[in-house]
């Protein structure tokens, strides 16, 4: 495959990745901060198809194939991305916990008192 | 705080799916003189109908968070409601509730923040299976180094736990696997807290399943191998107290 062709299918695959992440959030199924981040990957990709060139003198000191250095760059942003929704997720959960626990407590407290607004109106 | 149940201790029982046992676990309790909160976490078999008809509060979980967050739950409303004192007791019938005068008392008596029901010392006749003894003897060492007392079963689930360690753990409170027991317990020793141990009997289980089949204890060795890497690393805290001393 051509240099130019290499370039023209990542560009491409970069901006269908693009439009496909604004179609999602158009749809109101991904919120605007994870957005803004998907939208950077794909900035990043079209980034790594026009800068290519760039790539190749940095596999030839490595002496490696220049796909494979992309490649390897490439899982390694998305290990981070991996984590770094990990790291969110958590977070979440921590929340989740914290509100379950809250509602328990309320419930339990409404239903004691109904219970003495009840025997109150009984007594009455 | 209102104080009015001031060095009164509640018991706080976490349950999941233990509709067979649950009402005569809180029957025990009730009987021998504690007011006692179950906390549903998430059950689908009527728990929380079978111990509010046994006379329990109940708090009930949407959905299941596990021991540590059903335990946090029931520190929550037990520091709420102005206990200062919270014993921990399973819903399964191991724990036996007889045990617990004594176990509140030798923590007032003795000023302890943490107390935990030993099964291997003494009374008790329960053996762990040989893969599981590895990893619970590892747990015990690293805890009794963090409580600078003698702990050797730091995977115990029978707890008294006292203000003001029980207003940190209303606050904070591991929910993974182990951290409701041996993290805590390493936690509130490295923050300076009075942990001991005591040696208490307990019961065979009075319904449900155990997991003790070899993958079972498999899975325990791995987790708790995890939990010894992530929750005994010494710079962790996990409250944002120094120490009790600080207080």
């Amino acid at each position: 495959m051509t240099n130019n062709a290499t370039i023209a299918i990542t560009v491409v695959l970069g901006l269908m990745f693009a439009v496909a992440v604004v179609l999602i959030a158009r749809r109101g199924i991904l919120s605007m901060r994870y957005t803004v981040g998907w939208l950077f990957v794909a900035a990043c990709v079209v980034a790594a198809g026009l800068l290519g060139r760039w790539i190749k003198p940095i596999a030839s000191a490595l002496d490696l194939d220049p796909a494979l250095v992309l490649l390897g760059l490439a899982s390694f942003s998305l290990l981070l991305l991996t984590v770094q929704l990990s790291i969110t997720v958590s977070g979440l959960t921590e929340r989740a916990r914290t509100l379950a626990e809250a509602h328990a407590i309320l419930k339990l407290r409404l239903e004691r008192l109904e219970q003495q607004d009840a025997s109150k109106h009984e007594n009455q | 705080m209102n104080g009015r149940n001031s060095q009164r201790a509640v018991v706080v029982v976490p349950a999941f799916n233990e509709v067979e046992t649950v009402a005569a676990v809180v029957a025990d309790i009730l009987r021998a003189g504690f007011p006692v909160v179950v906390v549903d976490d998430g059950s689908s078999d009527g728990t929380a109908a079978a111990a509010r008809a046994a006379d329990a509060a109940v708090l009930e979980l949407p959905f299941n968070l596990g021991v540590g967050g059903a335990l946090r739950a029931g520190f929550r409303w037990a520091v709420d409601n102005g206990y200062e004192i919270a014993v921990q007791c399973d819903a399964d019938g191991q724990h036996d509730p007889a045990e617990l005068p004594r176990m509140v008392e030798h923590a007032i008596a003795n000023d302890l923040h943490l107390l935990v029901g030993t099964r291997f010392a003494g009374t008790t006749g329960f053996r762990a299976t040989r893969i599981r003894r590895v990893p619970m003897r590892l747990l015990a060492r690293v805890a009794s180094k963090a409580t600078g007392s003698t702990i050797t079963d730091a995977s115990s689930g029978f707890r008294v736990v006292r203000a003001p360690l029980l207003g940190e753990f209303a606050m904070k409170y591991p929910m993974h696997y182990l951290g409701d027991t041996f993290e805590a317990l390493v936690q509130a020793g490295r923050h300076g807290y009075h942990v001991a141990e005591i040696p208490v009997s307990m019961n065979e289980r009075q319904g449900g399943a155990p997991s003790a089949g070899t993958v079972a204890s498999m899975r325990h060795l791995a987790r708790a191998l995890v939990t010894l890497l992530i929750g005994s690393g010494h710079k962790y805290r996990m409250f944002e107290g120094k120490s009790v001393d600080d207080k």
